[in-house]
């Protein structure tokens, strides 16, 4: 009985035009997007490694002169990228391509493709993922809205009751039927987009990503069982097919459209942001006068003089075997390093704050927990570019601090001029990254997991309701 | 029925008797209340959005103009101290010397670039385009935008008004219209408007202002409302109001170019299920399909300039430069021998007197040509997304908004134009004393030259918006005449039923 209910479904979609035409329309795009990811990765993945190869020789190569200015020079950094990137790019379009490192400065994520855009704030979907979320969402609205307030309006749903067919294993059977249709259509661009990706970077391609590539496939499962159940609970619980339809387009649009944005306005306007100059002064204001009952950079640089000349049993500084000037720079670097991080700890805490509201609007629909989830598993998320950005600026303040004590070892007293070439800047270890691991990924992931299996749990107790109260 | 009862029974149906009718309809049913509720609460948060980042725009502007004028003031008034011998310069701060005060960091000035009171009500780039350039004598202004965003903040973009319009307003219009005719045609009751003397046109054109003005009315307080207040009271109210009221003319052409096409499915006769699916397909094309597409293209044919092929480059030149620092300095004093300094310099001003100087104004020459060649990539994917958007009305009245609200990258680009001819000014009244290290005094402090405060004017934003807005404009003149012919097509419809 379930098996002929769910093969009647399948009957169904395959005959509704409409949906035939979404259907290849969602698919064009989607292959469209696609192959322009794949052909993103492989040329950013090529311009990436010319990149890092052409800044460590320009490092290198950077000329004769003082250890701290070929600090400022410092060196660009591009983050990794996993080959899922060409089905979910993430954040970005939104992010820094590529790091600075430099003395005295935390490194930032700087030139964004959205900077150098000529459109901004453009409204259609720009990667696989969100083509996928979005227009497969409704895709599944469109095959299932009528579902049962159909048959309901057409009188075949009293027929089939007074035949005593079980409303709960009719239910069911819709379900099924609707489930493999999808699995009809989602298999195969499942198994393209990881062809896709395998081909995009063989060598990249390890068993971490065809991990994350599983994490992506049964998470999207989820979300489309979410749409799906929901969909026909709500044709059940609906008293016309247009009913069901509008209640579901309106929760497609509020939860697909507006909910991102809705999330980013609320979380700018409840948990603001300091401005960069507030941000940038309040680091100068530590700096100069201290904080937690520490003294500012003046005090501190009066007691290592001090210090050192006691150290070194020497009057002036000008007596000192050592050079001072590398010593300084160590405690400053060493001094500025803390302030950054007690004010980038502020901003992340803000950060924090700011995607709470992102999940408050999880509740007008599954899309912003799914997105985040989506990105999170491809390796484009803040907290993989976070993770980067730590590791990066780790590698920075050893370079800055060897830099340094180069000056401590080669200078004696005060002076401040010497020049040094090649043979050292070769000898800092070049830069070396490892992206974290599926586990790591899955654990930042854990709260949009849960909320988008809140969201399935919530469409099938709606639905386990609905299958009981069904009535012509 | 006696004369005058049939004359009243015959007489047409009053427009304003017609729209008084829809509108005690929208009333009376729950779902028209409940879509104005939903759609003022949208206006009234993405009002709050748009005033709120112009006027952080507005107080950040502000406050730098505050702190440069009293940084300027402290040291002008520290260097009267020193000269009269009552204090002594204080280490890398000493406010005569041209190094410490004019040329480093402490001698940058802050370059504004005014919001438009239209910026309340489109997002644009956020943070990444701030309104303040800080600019000094050897400030590199081809650096990245500094922002401290979340993000995901950035990447999902605000719920600003121009979004609410371009992409939310179309889906009111056809929640409210979708059955503007269709639903006689469903309740069966067609045959009856046949018998009335009122023509269709008026019918659908009076239920369609009813629904205008539920739509406009709101967005039009928003606009206001967020237009007015964003400045904080400093400036006049008639500027915000004189172009909000353009802004929203061109909203209410976009909102007629949707109620148009509404009718005109309702004209063809279909019922208002189908109504609604076709429209619904409309959006979809015109909100998401569509601008995806030109996206894609626009990414494939014209994409972003390569800033990392660039940071390259202008690291070539700086190395290169770098090497070559004591020719560049004999060559800048060959040129110029009366601004050799004439006392031996410290190691910190040698370095920056003696290498730096001469090395930041040759860099800047030679990397002009990578910097034309950016922008010149930059103007071209301009012009393809200006060609394509067409296409969508709705990407077209975003594109057009934004670039009428002075928010677009291109036209922020005004802000590093003006830095960039104000750090030549800086470098002609300081140069000479830069490179000589004679010290400043009072005078020099006086004589120095105000950093600009540019705005965007008007016709200029109009005229970068022309193209947008004038193809909304012919798309709703051309839909408007197959509202015409459609009306005719249904009275000869309804005349035959």
């Amino acid at each position: 009985m379930l098996w002929t209910i769910a093969r009647h479904e399948l009957q169904q979609i395959r005959r509704d035009g409409r949906l035939r035409a979404v259907s290849w329309l969602g698919l064009a795009l989607l292959a469209a997007l696609a192959l322009l990811g794949w052909q993103t990765y492989r040329r950013e993945a090529h311009e990436r490694a010319h990149f890092e190869a052409a800044a460590r020789e320009q490092w290198e190569n950077q000329g004769d002169k003082h250890p701290h200015r070929a600090a400022h020079f410092g060196f660009y950094l591009t983050k990794p990228e996993l080959p899922l990137t060409l089905f979910d790019s993430g954040i970005k379009p939104a992010t820094g391509r590529v790091l600075w490192l430099e003395a005295h400065q935390r490194s930032v994520f700087a030139y964004s493709p959205v900077e150098d855009s000529g459109a901004t704030g453009i409204l259609g979907v720009t990667n696989g993922a969100e083509v996928l979320q979005l227009l497969g969402a409704l895709l599944v609205i469109l095959a299932a809205y009528g579902s049962v307030a159909r048959e309901r309006e057409e009188g075949t749903l009293r027929l089939l009751l007074a035949q005593g067919v079980s409303p709960g294993r009719w239910f069911a059977g819709k379900c099924l039927g609707l489930g493999l249709g999808l699995a009809l259509v989602g298999s195969p661009i499942a198994l393209g987009l990881g062809l896709l990706c395998w081909r995009a970077d063989p060598a990249g391609f390890g068993a971490d990503t065809a991990l994350r590539g599983l994490g992506l496939l049964a998470g999207h499962g989820i979300y489309f069982a979410v749409w799906l159940v929901g969909t026909v609970a709500v044709s059940a619980w609906a008293r016309t097919s247009r009913g069901a339809l509008a209640l579901l387009l309106g929760v497609w649009v509020a939860g697909g459209i507006i909910a991102p944005r809705l999330a980013s306005t609320l979380a700018s306007l409840l948990a603001p942001l300091p401005s960069l100059t507030e941000f940038g002064q309040a680091q100068v204001d530590d700096f100069n006068k201290g904080f937690d009952g520490e003294p500012g950079y003046a005090a501190r640089l009066a007691q290592l003089e001090k210090d050192t000349l006691a150290r070194y049993n020497v009057k002036t500084l000008a007596e000192l075997p050592v050079g001072f000037s590398g010593i300084r720079m160590q405690m400053m670097d060493e001094f500025s390093g803390r302030i950054s991080d007690r004010h980038q700890a502020r901003l992340e805490a803000i950060y924090v704050r700011q995607n709470r509201w992102h999940w408050v609007t999880a509740l007008l629909g599954p899309y912003v927990p799914m997105r985040a989830l989506s990105s999170s598993l491809a390796g484009m998320d803040w907290a993989h570019y976070q993770h980067f950005a730590e590791v990066a600026e780790q590698y920075r303040r050893g370079v800055v601090k060897s830099m340094d004590q180069l000056l401590e070892r080669e200078l004696h007293g005060d002076k401040w001029e010497i020049s040094m070439g090649r043979e050292v800047w070769a000898q800092v270890p070049a830069f070396s990254y490892t992206m974290p691991s599926f586990r790591w990924a899955f654990h930042t992931a854990v709260v949009p997991l849960a909320l988008v299996t809140a969201w399935l749990a919530l469409a099938g107790l709606v639905a386990w309701i609905g299958a009981r109260r069904i009535s012509p | 029925m006696d004369r005058r009862e049939e004359d009243f029974a015959m007489k047409p149906a009053g427009f304003f008797a017609l729209a008084r009718w829809e509108a005690r309809r929208l009333v009376a049913e729950r779902t028209g209340v409940l879509l104005i509720a939903l759609w003022c609460g949208l206006l009234a948060v993405a009002a709050w959005q748009g005033r709120a980042q112009a006027r952080d725009q507005h107080a950040q502007i502000a406050a730098a103009q505050k702190a440069d004028l009293e940084n300027w003031a402290r040291r002008r008034a520290l260097l009267v101290e020193i000269e009269a011998g009552r204090k002594q310069p204080p280490p890398f701060g000493d406010p005569r010397s041209p190094t410490n005060s004019v040329m480093g960091r402490g001698g940058e000035r802050p370059v504004v670039l005014t919001p438009t009171p239209l910026a309340a009500l489109s997002g644009g780039s956020g943070d990444l385009a701030p309104p303040v350039l800080g600019t000094g004598m050897i400030t590199k202004l081809i650096g990245p935008a500094q922002s401290i965003e979340n993000p995901a903040n950035r990447l999902a973009g605000p719920l600003d008004l121009a979004f609410v319009v371009s992409a939310l307003l179309p889906l009111f219009v056809l929640a409210l219209s979708f059955d503007v005719l269709a639903r006689e045609r469903d309740a069966r009751i067609w045959p009856l408007l046949a018998s009335q003397p009122t023509s269709l046109r008026r019918i659908v054109t009076a239920r369609l202002a009813v629904h205008f003005l539920a739509l406009w009315l709101p967005l039009a307080a928003a606009a206001w409302w967020a237009t007015g207040s964003s400045t904080g009271g400093a400036a006049s109210l008639a500027r915000p109001a004189v172009e909000s009221g353009l802004w929203l003319a061109f909203a209410a052409l976009y909102l007629v170019l949707w109620q148009l096409l509404a009718a005109v499915l309702n004209f063809r006769g279909r019922s208002a299920a189908s109504n609604a699916v076709l429209l619904a397909g409309a959006w979809l094309a015109s909100v998401l399909l569509i601008p995806s597409m030109v996206d894609a293209m626009v990414q494939s044919v014209a994409p972003p300039p390569d800033r990392r092929e660039f940071l390259l480059e202008v690291r070539g030149v700086e190395t290169d430069l770098f090497k070559r620092a004591d020719e560049l300095r004999d060559a800048y004093y060959a040129a110029h021998p009366e601004q050799r300094p004439q006392v031996e310099l410290n190691e910190y001003d040698g370095y920056y007197v003696g290498n730096m100087y001469p090395r930041v104004l040759a860099a800047d020459a030679a990397l002009a040509p990578a910097l034309a060649r950016l922008d010149a990539e930059r103007a071209a994917q301009d012009r393809w997304w200006r060609g394509l958007a067409w296409l969508s009305p709705t990407l077209a009245f975003r594109l057009a908004t934004e670039k009428l609200a002075g928010v677009t990258p291109l036209q922020r680009e005004l802000l590093v134009e003006h830095a960039k001819e104000f750090q030549r000014e800086m470098r002609a009244t300081y140069g000479a004393q830069v490179a000589s290290m004679r010290p400043l005094t009072a005078a020099d402090y006086d004589r120095a030259p105000r950093p600009p405060i540019v705005a965007l004017s008007l016709s200029r934003r109009l005229r970068n918006a022309a193209p947008g807005l004038s193809g909304i404009a012919a798309a709703t003149v051309l839909l408007g005449l197959w509202f015409r012919r459609a009306q005719r097509h249904a009275h000869q419809a309804l005349a035959t039923s």
